[in-house]
C-alpha cells in the first residue's frame, strides 16, 4: 500500500499573516500552454502560447478582495472550490465592458493573485478547472453614504489547491 | 556510428514546444522576460530538468543528461589544503 503522509508540519512564528488580496491578474485559458511545476510542488513560471499573449491586471478598491478555497473530500473524491471576490468602486462604462469581457470568456482563465502575506498564488490553469466569472452584484447604493460599486465573484472548480506562483508579481507575463 | 547514436539522445526541446516561450524561475536561472525554449543552452536544459517535476520536464524536453556535464564549480569537492 502506498504511504500517504511522508512528513509533519512545523510552526512558523515568522510568517506574515495579514489578511487580504493586493493584485489580481487573468488570461485567457487558451492563452497558456502549462504552468511549469517545480520539484517543491510551487509554480515556477508560465510557458504561453502564442509567446505574445499577456496577463491583464485587474485592480479593486482596498481591502475589498478575498480569494477562499474550500475542499469537501468524501470518499477521496477531492473537490476544491476557489473563489475570488472584489470591489469594483464607482460604476462606469470601462468597467461595465471589462465586466462584459470577462463574462464571454467561456473557455475560462487562469488567475494569480497576491495576498498580504507576500505570497503570489495561481489557479485555473488545468483543463477543466479554470476559473470563471460567477457572479456579478452592480449596485447604485440607497444613501449618499453607501458605496456605488460592482462586487464581482470569480470561481473555479478544481481537484487540486492553488499553488505558490514563485516568480511573484514581477515575474507575471504583461 | 555508436557516437552519432549517442548525441541523438542528448537532452533538448521538443519539436512541437520550440518556439514557445518560459517566463519564471527555473533552478539557478531567473527569467524576467520570456525567453524562448529552442534557444536554451545545455545548460539551461540541465536546470529546468533538475528543478522541475516529472511531468512538466517530460513535456518540454527529451533526451538525457549528457553523461559527460561538469558539475558546477562549487560543486566540486574540494581538495584538502
Amino acid at each position: 500500500m502506498a504511504t500517504c503522509i511522508t512528513g509533519g508540519r512545523t510552526r512558523s512564528c515568522s510568517t506574515a499573516i495579514s489578511g487580504g488580496c493586493n493584485f489580481l491578474y487573468l488570461v485567457d485559458y487558451e492563452d497558456v500552454d502549462s504552468v511549469t511545476i517545480g520539484a517543491g510542488g510551487d509554480a515556477t513560471g508560465i510557458v504561453m502560447n502564442p509567446i505574445s499573449a499577456v496577463f491583464f491586471k485587474f485592480q479593486f478598491a482596498p481591502n475589498t478582495a478575498v480569494f477562499t478555497e474550500s475542499i469537501t473530500n468524501e470518499n477521496c473524491a477531492t473537490q476544491v472550490t476557489q473563489t475570488f471576490a472584489m470591489n469594483w468602486n464607482g460604476r462606469n462604462q470601462t468597467d461595465t465592458n471589462s465586466i462584459m469581457d470577462l463574462a464571454g470568456c467561456c473557455c475560462g482563465m487562469v488567475a494569480i493573485h497576491g495576498e498580504n502575506t507576500g505570497l503570489s498564488w495561481i489557479w485555473g490553469y488545468n483543463e477543466t478547472e479554470e476559473v470563471f466569472l460567477s457572479t456579478v452584484e452592480g449596485t447604485s447604493g440607497t444613501a449618499k453614504s453607501d458605496a456605488n460599486q460592482e462586487i464581482l465573484t470569480l470561481q473555479a472548480i478544481a481537484t487540486k489547491k492553488a499553488v505558490v506562483f514563485t516568480p511573484g508579481e514581477v515575474g507575471i507575463p504583461v | 556510428m555508436s557516437k552519432k547514436k549517442k548525441n541523438e539522445n542528448v537532452l533538448r526541446v521538443r519539436k512541437k514546444f520550440e518556439d514557445l516561450a518560459f517566463i519564471g524561475t527555473s533552478g539557478k536561472f531567473q527569467y524576467d522576460e520570456p525567453k524562448v525554449l529552442k534557444e536554451f543552452t545545455i545548460e539551461e536544459l540541465i536546470e529546468f530538468k533538475n528543478s522541475h517535476d516529472e511531468k512538466t520536464a517530460n513535456r518540454y524536453l527529451v533526451g538525457e543528461i549528457p553523461k559527460d556535464t561538469k558539475k558546477p564549480a562549487e560543486d566540486l569537492p574540494k581538495k584538502p589544503a
